[in-house]
């Protein structure tokens, strides 16, 4: 692989690592270069760059719309969804108006949701984003509660993660102090998983996850 | 004179896809300009009345309407500029807009152009830009990113048909191998021109099981561009064009979780109901679940059916896919409808969709081995159509050895999000060929 050849440098100040979300598009640091470029990978030749580390972040602030009761509902640990009162199809995640065209975008209306439901599909997550690297590795899950027409994404604890499977039941739960975010509420498998995989099968993903383990014990020794 | 006319691409080149590359995004596209230029002496950039970019993200441009940099850049002005963007279907959906435009008679050649820049900012955060394109109230803050999504709409094709980690592995393994020839791609660079091997795909780490990270496409840096003429003046630049002969687009979901009940597919695809497997609980709407991607299928269809195909497995001789994932390439097999539904697996393990095979897929090395800087993806995919159908690749690769023998008609997938935006092409060298 080409790589950058530093010929002359002025190293950020540490502070930016931290300050990034702070930054406001200064050239807080910046380097020349020389690096092997061209159109085409035969075909590549030195030139010169100056390339310059530019921080810059923002807030948002937003609002959920006409679904915020879903999530006020999560403060008070309330699991809500609508109902089109025409069709009966409903939403969990909610919808504020009908997805059917013969509905013609009908208002729906708010039901508290039973606090269980049926596992669909799920992923055992290996990394992500920054801010979720510590609780790796997590299962993603996409869980149909009671009645819904619609799947809701979450975690589901409680189980080693080899030994899930698709079509499951799983009880609802909520965390104890809730921050009206959908990370309120989890899955645990309710019972003994209908399907499952082949031991073999079971055998390699607890391999495959055991490095991802050490590593995530590494980070947080580390702090 | 028809109301409409036929468009064909009388040229293209490609700036090679790495990360990072040095030169900022308009020179990556005047790059690919150039070689357009030189190798289709003809085209001339005064004649261009119509110009339309792609590129998907203004956070890794770091730039709002990007797309005006490298218009002016090239001299362009004060021609018309468009930008397309829909996802990781921009590029190819910014393709169709063009071929509107011309077909239309609103424009006789238009330039369409497409880069992306995702090496500005660290993987995991490039990761998140891609994740605000999932639902950012609901799928992204559960810890969801686009591995993840796609992790777990194979983990139920997986549960559906037993679609295996080692089917998935062969994809990678044959795109990436493939890339070693094609010296646009960015996977031979980042792995000192060496091939890898099934074992190589299921040892690397997990990124969101059942997906390892060789089982995913690269973040890349890279433009490409392709010229589109109206039948009045094709004969100006080039005398081996290639046809647009059949084109469609479509759109499911955003989240994957409200797609298996989702009354938009209703009776679409009754076949699917007594087809789904009796293991497993059967949503309302059976296909696609999230198992499989239904805009691919409707896109399909109706790509096949304005260019007259009715056995895409017999009639279309290469396929260029958007490999995002390797387990999507399986399923997308089967949404193009080149065999039943969960049998994606059969056609890689039968070697059909090799260069030698039947319908072979991705020859150029495609996402995990040419790469994805996704603004260009579709477009840089559609030059190597170009030079497959026009018998180029020998000249433009550095050998022959992906060269699709006496290829006449192939087809093009540009895809979004989890499957949330579809667009496919058919291209030919023929204008008007009677099936």
């Amino acid at each position: 692989m080409s790589e950058d050849r530093i010929i002359k440098e002025k190293k950020p100040d540490p502070k930016w690592k931290d300050w990034g979300r702070l930054g406001k598009w200064e050239v807080a640091g910046w380097r020349i270069i020389e690096r092997d470029e061209g159109q085409r990978s035969d075909q590549l030749a030195p030139r010169t760059y100056m390339v310059i580390d530019r921080p810059w972040d923002v807030m948002y602030t937003h609002s959920y719309g006409r679904v915020s009761q879903f999530f006020m509902g999560l403060l008070e640990k309330k699991l809500m969804g609508t109902k089109c009162p025409k069709c009966g199809d409903v939403f969990c995640p909610p919808r504020a108006h009908c997805w059917r065209f013969e509905c013609k975008l009908t208002e729906t209306e708010w039901i508290e949701m039973p606090m269980e439901g049926t596992l669909h599909s799920y992923a055992i997550m290996g990394f992500g984003g920054e801010a979720f690297l510590d609780q790796l590795p997590f299962i993603l899950a996409y869980v149909r509660v009671d009645g819904a027409n619609t799947m809701i994404a979450g975690r589901l604890a409680g189980i080693r993660p080899e030994d899930v499977e698709c079509d499951t039941r799983v009880k609802i739960k909520f965390i104890d102090e809730p921050t009206g975010n959908p990370m309120d509420i989890y899955f645990e498998m309710d019972g003994v998983p209908e399907h499952s995989k082949p031991e073999e099968q079971k055998a390699r993903i607890r391999e495959k996850l055991k490095p991802i383990e050490e590593w995530v014990a590494e980070r947080k020794a580390s702090g | 004179m028809r109301m409409v006319k036929k468009v064909a691409v009388v040229g293209g080149g490609i700036s090679r896809y790495e990360k990072p590359r040095r030169e900022n995004i308009a020179e990556m596209v005047a790059e690919a300009v150039l070689e357009s230029l030189e190798d289709y002496p003809n085209l001339d950039l005064s004649e261009v009345d119509n110009h339309v970019l792609s590129y998907f993200s203004d956070h890794f441009a770091g730039q709002l309407a990007a797309s005006w940099i490298p218009n002016d850049y090239l001299g362009l002005t004060p021609k018309g500029i468009t930008r397309v963007e829909n996802g990781g279907a921009g590029p190819g959906t910014a393709i169709r807009a063009a071929y509107a435009m011309v077909a239309s008679g609103l424009s006789d050649l238009t330039l369409v152009t497409g880069f992306e820049k995702q090496g500005e900012v660290s993987s995991a955060k490039a990761n998140e830009f891609i994740a605000l394109a999932s639902d950012t109230d609901f799928d992204f803050p559960v810890g969801g990113y686009y591995t993840g999504y796609y992790a777990a709409m194979i983990t139920r094709h997986m549960y559906l048909y037993g679609t295996s980690e080692e089917d998935m592995a062969k994809v990678a393994v044959k795109n990436r191998n493939y890339s070693l020839d094609n010296p646009y791609a960015q996977w031979p660079v980042e792995n000192d021109f060496k091939p890898i091997t099934v074992q190589d795909v299921l040892d690397s780490r997990v990124v969101a099981w059942p997906l390892k990270i060789l089982d995913c496409c690269l973040l890349s840096e890279g433009a490409s561009c392709i010229w589109l003429a109206s039948e009045d003046v094709v004969h100006k630049y080039t005398d081996e064009p290639v046809w647009f002969s059949g084109l469609g687009l479509a759109s499911d979901m955003m989240r994957p979780g409200d797609r298996p009940d989702n009354p938009g597919f209703a009776g679409l695809f009754p076949d699917e109901y007594d087809a789904y497997p009796s293991h497993a609980i059967k949503p309302r709407e059976p296909y696609p679940d999230i198992a499989n991607f239904g805009a691919c299928r409707i896109a399909a269809r109706d790509a096949y059916k304005m260019a007259g195909i009715t056995d895409p497995y017999k009639q279309i001789d290469f396929f260029e896919i958007h490999d995002a994932y390797d387990s999507a390439e399986l399923q997308t097999y089967e949404d193009l409808e080149l065999c039943k539904r969960g049998h994606g697996k059969d056609l890689i393990h039968e070697g059909q969709t090799y260069v030698d095979g039947d319908i072979p897929c991705n020859v150029s090395g495609g996402l995990q081995g040419f790469g994805h800087p996704v603004g260009s993806t579709a477009i840089g995919q559609t030059v190597e159509c170009l030079w497959q159908l026009t018998g180029r690749i020998g000249e433009k690769h550095l050998s022959g050895k992906t060269q699709v023998d006496g290829a006449e008609v192939g087809l093009n997938h540009s895809h979004a999000g989890t499957g949330t935006a579809l667009a496919v092409m058919i291209l030919d060298r023929e204008k008007d060929r009677r099936w």
